[in-house]
């Protein structure tokens, strides 16, 4: 858009100043206009304040990302749920629904509460109220479980914590790949030891770290033959990766590629036309919305049974858990409200700094 | 790759001054591509975001503009789902987490925003013009302390209208504004940028 000189001069004060300014922001200030000196200075900002990122980085951020998103995506699902609120016990007359829904509630308050402690991380306040489902048989407790904690950690910047959390939880199971992850996760909490001398190193083997713990989540159970190697050699690949400087352009990328048969994600390579019902653009949001229908395998994920995963079985991480079972199947019979819900998360996102504004209203500030 | 994708969602605002923007439905596919996972589709994200970002948090005086930088985009990998929406409304949402980010860390710090950590502007200028080089400087040093010495709402709003690039309406969603607040605020701190910089209309 643009203005007419002669056209500003028929507006009141205020409004002119602010048509300068826009121009001004767009690059082409009013020449002589009371802007027209700080043109130069919107420039220089512009131009030197904003470090184009390396291609190495954009390579390694795209591959993090794109190992996040898939596990994300493999693991999402509705942490609370709000049974919908339209219960006015004393005017409704039919006491029993009334009756009935409170016990909804009641129960899934619990239920939340197992959830919202399911996705604390070590370090969370919620972590040992976690650890205390765990004990009683609520959420699995599984070495897969401590892997997603890890994931989170790792992204929280807490590397080595990280591995040394990821490492405890395999070296308790049996099985080859789970033997070939611990190998590798010690070998790079080694390599982790020595890049983390800057914030930006740092912050690239926190990346990696993620990566890593991503691909093993991802692949671990598959120890046989052919595939074990493949998972061995990834592993290794990516714990080698941690110890390199800050170019990870060259190396090979065995998280683009999971071994076959894994049973979480159908989506290896995922391309644009992939994602299927998955892709959030219809009504409401699709993706967390096949999640809670409890039977939503909409997003084909989890079609490998869990025969599959021999060495850490842990189906209940999956959509079936007996976690959600309360809570999911309750307010299935109504996805309207819930799909609206600003509850609707994805998992591990109960640390302070974690927010998941709601993208349509990004202007909403919930945490000022 | 699949190119026919759902109908184009109309705009919530026309950016007026960003490149004008024919590539609405390669939003629209590269959307759908990060959030199957592509990575692709992240790299063009990280490519066209990622210097605004840093530089918008350093300019607010973030202590590891990096690291904030590489959670805020971590955070959107895992958010994605959760958006749905045009390319304006991205931008505008990345800046949200940026932003929430960037107050996290301050409140973690518990101190207010103090120097700014800014990339070294004439980076390693292989013996280009010195006098010009050290104009830049200058004009980076003194640019950097009038910022500092504009009001938080001031310093927010124009570091996303300059760095960020955001349109007015943007910005407003960002900071949970009005527009007309925006205005105001640009208003005062521009008028504040040219007393501080001593720049009277006609410079250069």
């Amino acid at each position: 858009m643009r203005f007419p000189g002669d056209y500003l001069g028929e507006m009141p004060t205020k409004e002119l100043f602010d048509r300068e300014i826009e121009l001004l922001f767009a690059g082409t200030p009013v020449e002589g206009g009371r802007l027209s000196g700080l043109a130069p200075v919107v420039e220089v900002i512009r131009g030197q304040w904003t470090p184009a990122p390396s291609e190495s980085e954009i390579v390694h951020f795209a591959r993090s990302a794109a190992s996040v998103v898939k596990t994300t995506q493999s693991r999402a699902r509705v942490v609370t749920t709000v049974p919908p609120r339209r219960l006015s016990p004393r005017l409704d007359p039919t006491w029993r629904l009334a009756t009935v829904a409170l016990a909804v509630l009641l129960m899934s308050g619990t239920a939340g509460m197992a959830m919202a402690a399911d996705s604390a991380v070590p370090g969370d306040a919620l972590y040992g109220v976690d650890l205390a489902f765990e004990r009683v048989g609520i959420g699995s407790g599984s070495a897969e479980e401590r892997l997603e904690e890890a994931i989170v950690m790792a992204a929280q910047s807490r590397s080595s914590e990280a591995l040394a959390h990821a490492i405890d939880a395999l070296s308790k199971q049996t099985g080859d790949s789970s033997v070939m992850a611990v190998n590798a996760l010690t070998t790079a909490s080694e390599n982790l030891v020595d890049t983390q001398d800057t914030a930006e190193a740092a912050a690239a083997a926190s990346l990696r770290v993620t990566a890593l713990l991503t691909y093993i989540a991802d692949n671990i159970g598959i120890d046989v033959g052919r595939d074990g190697r493949e998972f061995g050699q990834g592993v290794a690949e990516l714990a080698r990766d941690i110890g390199k400087g800050d170019d990870p352009t060259g190396a090979p990328n065995p998280a683009v590629a999971p071994a076959p048969g894994q049973g979480q994600s159908n989506n290896p390579g995922a391309g644009p036309g992939n994602d299927g019902s998955n892709d959030g653009t219809g009504p409401g949001n699709g993706n967390s919305n096949g999640n809670s229908n409890g039977d939503g395998n909409e997003n084909g994920q989890d079609n490998g049974p869990p025969v599959e995963s021999p060495s850490v079985t842990a189906p209940s991480q999956d959509n079936g858990s007996p976690v959600e079972s309360p809570s999911v199947t309750a307010p299935s019979q109504d996805n309207g409200p819930l799909v609206e819900s600003p509850t609707v998360t994805t998992p591990r996102s109960g640390t302070n700094t974690e927010d998941s504004p709601a993208a349509t209203a990004p202007g909403k500030k919930d945490k000022p | 790759m699949e190119s026919a994708g759902p109908p184009i969602q109309k705009p919530m605002s026309s950016p007026s001054h960003r490149i004008a923007n024919p590539r609405d439905h390669d939003f629209e596919t590269r959307l759908r591509a990060a959030k199957g996972g592509a990575e692709w589709a992240w790299a063009e994200i990280y490519r066209d975001l990622a210097g605004t970002v840093t530089g918008y948090l350093a300019n607010r005086g973030a202590a590891e503009p990096d690291d904030l930088t590489s959670e805020t985009f971590l955070q959107i990998a895992r958010n994605i789902a959760t958006f749905n929406g045009d390319e304006s409304a991205f931008r505008s949402w990345v800046f949200v987490i940026a932003h929430r980010r960037l107050i996290d860390s301050r409140r973690a710090r518990q101190r207010r925003p103090e120097t700014v950590t800014l990339p070294d502007p004439t980076g390693g200028g292989a013996g280009g013009d010195v006098e010009e080089e050290a104009l830049d400087r200058l004009t980076t040093v003194e640019l950097q302390a009038a910022f500092e010495k504009l009001s938080e709402s001031q310093s927010d709003v124009l570091g996303l209208r300059i760095i960020a690039q955001l349109t007015l309406e943007e910005t407003a969603s960002v900071l949970g504004k009005r527009v007309g607040a925006v205005k105001a605020a640009q208003r005062r701190g521009l008028l504040a940028l040219t007393n501080h910089l001593d720049i009277d209309g006609v410079t250069r």
